[in-house]
């Protein structure tokens, strides 16, 4: 086998050598400080090599929504059901929900999502955002009568620039 | 031992069609272009500057060191070249590219120039980022350093040189094994959780409002049809880097994790995902599950060439 060969299946070895590794989640159970460790998580951020695939898997947790309501300065309040025009929107904004489940990413996020909001709504001065978590029986608990239900988790209130006024 | 390696040997000796390679460029490409204009009226709330997460914020929470939007902004910025302009720079030059792509021109630098603003995009956009983009950067990855361009394309017209049969073989066998690792993964952690056993993980993920596209209720009535689905899910997936490869299932398995994707996108809404991981499928195993289904070599047309050339037309000349 010629050189060439040889170079070209050893790096195709080495790419496929990462896939398998970092699809055992090798980045949480590795030492994320080693320069080489790092050095393979760049290579794998641009080759795509460094992923982990759990779709689904172990198993399925609470599916978490976020709601707003914003009050106008005459002291109105409208509810908000925050759509998009895209097919894949309600997917996207789901994936940022999911992410408000974490307690550090709690804050900043919600504080990201409300003046998104108020940029729509120029004439708040006032805006809530509530998550709220649905709560899926299983079947067992379903064939005794047991549904689906909505419960409440957190809200956050803001006002125009932002500023947290209060939470719960 | 030897069997093994003999076997592994065959498996990167035997040759691979160069339209496989040709058939994953344009579906890639095609995919991405399909997935631009889904996305489009959207565009500027997943990466505009003030959009959902605002970039300061998406990039503060970045975890990879690859360059975002606010990173080609600020870069810009001498050319006095606002924030947004700089998204609907990214966007065409992510739009030409992926053109350039599908046609096959010049695709190494169309490749590059797509994998590169996917990159940038989603670097921004990695709160709002799912399954989908991440394959989409793995395929667009592969547009860029595999011969991909060496088949259906201009370039392929142009060029006097071929590419060497080894090297559309090992390109080929790439993608595959990264294939063939994912569904093992895949079949691993999902068979490490309970919900997978006893059925609850379709009941919960088709009753989750975003996913509630079918009214599944009865299913708590006849729990056998999600458990027996989570089982498929489990075998279809775990055994798929045998199965696929194997001459009396390869047919079977191809059909069912096309099938599993085709459940995804329409029950569970992710049609996007869905197609994406169909195509994949479609272009890394296609040719491998069904001889020449990507040559066009229709029975019926090779049957007329054949009686065509058993006349020997070609080679007498009238009145010889």
């Amino acid at each position: 086998m010629p050189l060439k060969h040889k170079i070209y299946f050893t790096l195709a070895a080495l790419h496929l050598a990462m896939i398998a590794l970092f699809s055992t989640h090798f980045a949480d159970w590795s030492n994320r400080d080693n320069t080489a460790v790092k050095a393979l998580s760049i290579a794998g951020n641009y080759t795509g090599s460094n992923n982990i695939f759990s779709f689904f898997a172990p198993g399925l947790s609470d599916q978490p929504y976020v709601v707003y309501t914003v009050k106008y300065k005459n002291g109105t309040e409208k509810f908000i059901d925050l759509k998009g025009t895209s097919p894949d929107f309600t997917n996207r904004i789901n994936n940022i929900y999911g992410y408000l489940t974490l307690p550090e990413a709690r804050s900043v996020l919600s504080a990201s999502l409300a003046q998104s909001l108020l940029q729509r709504y120029p004439d708040a001065e006032k805006i809530r955002v509530a998550m709220v978590i649905q709560q899926i029986p299983d079947m067992d608990a379903y064939r005794n009568g047991e549904r689906n239900h909505w419960e409440f988790w957190f809200h956050r209130d803001f006002g125009v620039d932002t500023t947290l006024l209060t939470q719960r | 031992m030897k069997k093994i390696y003999s076997r592994i040997k065959q498996l990167f000796s035997k040759q691979e069609a160069a339209e496989t390679l040709g058939f994953f460029r344009i579906a890639i490409s095609g995919f991405a272009l399909i997935q631009l204009f889904v996305l489009l009226p959207d565009w500027m709330a997943f990466y505009g500057p003030k959009g959902l997460l605002p970039w300061e914020i998406s990039d503060a929470l970045s975890t990879t060191q690859t360059p975002s939007l606010l990173f080609i902004s600020n870069l810009l910025q001498p050319l006095h070249i606002t924030p947004e302009a700089t998204v609907y720079i990214i966007t065409t030059a992510y739009l030409i590219s992926l053109i350039g792509l599908l046609i096959g021109f010049k695709t190494r630098l169309m490749g590059a120039l797509a994998w590169l603003m996917h990159i940038v995009l989603n670097t921004t956009g990695h709160f709002t980022a799912y399954g989908v983009e991440t394959f989409l950067h793995i395929a667009l990855f592969y547009c860029t350093i595999l011969p991909v361009g060496c088949c259906w394309s201009i370039d392929a017209r142009n060029k006097t040189h071929k590419i060497p049969g080894y090297l559309i073989t090992l390109s080929v066998r790439i993608i595959q094994l990264h294939l063939c690792i994912m569904y093992l993964a895949c079949g691993i952690e999902k068979s490490m959780g309970a919900q997978w056993w006893n059925g609850e993980a379709i009941w919960i993920a088709m009753q989750q409002d975003q996913f509630h596209n079918v009214n599944i209720d009865w299913m708590a009535s006849v729990p056998i049809v999600p458990k027996l689905l989570c089982w498929s899910t489990l075998v279809v997936e775990s055994f798929y880097v045998v199965a696929i490869f194997w001459g009396k299932t390869k047919k079977i398995w191809l059909i069912s994790i096309i099938s599993m994707h085709a459940f995804i996108g329409i029950f569970l809404g992710l049609q996007l995902f869905g197609g994406l991981m169909m195509l994949l499928n479609l272009a890394a195993f296609g040719n491998h599950c069904f001889p020449n289904l990507f040559t066009f070599n229709f029975p019926r047309l090779r049957i007329a060439t054949q009686r065509f050339k058993k006349t020997e037309v070609l080679k007498t000349s009238i009145g010889s």
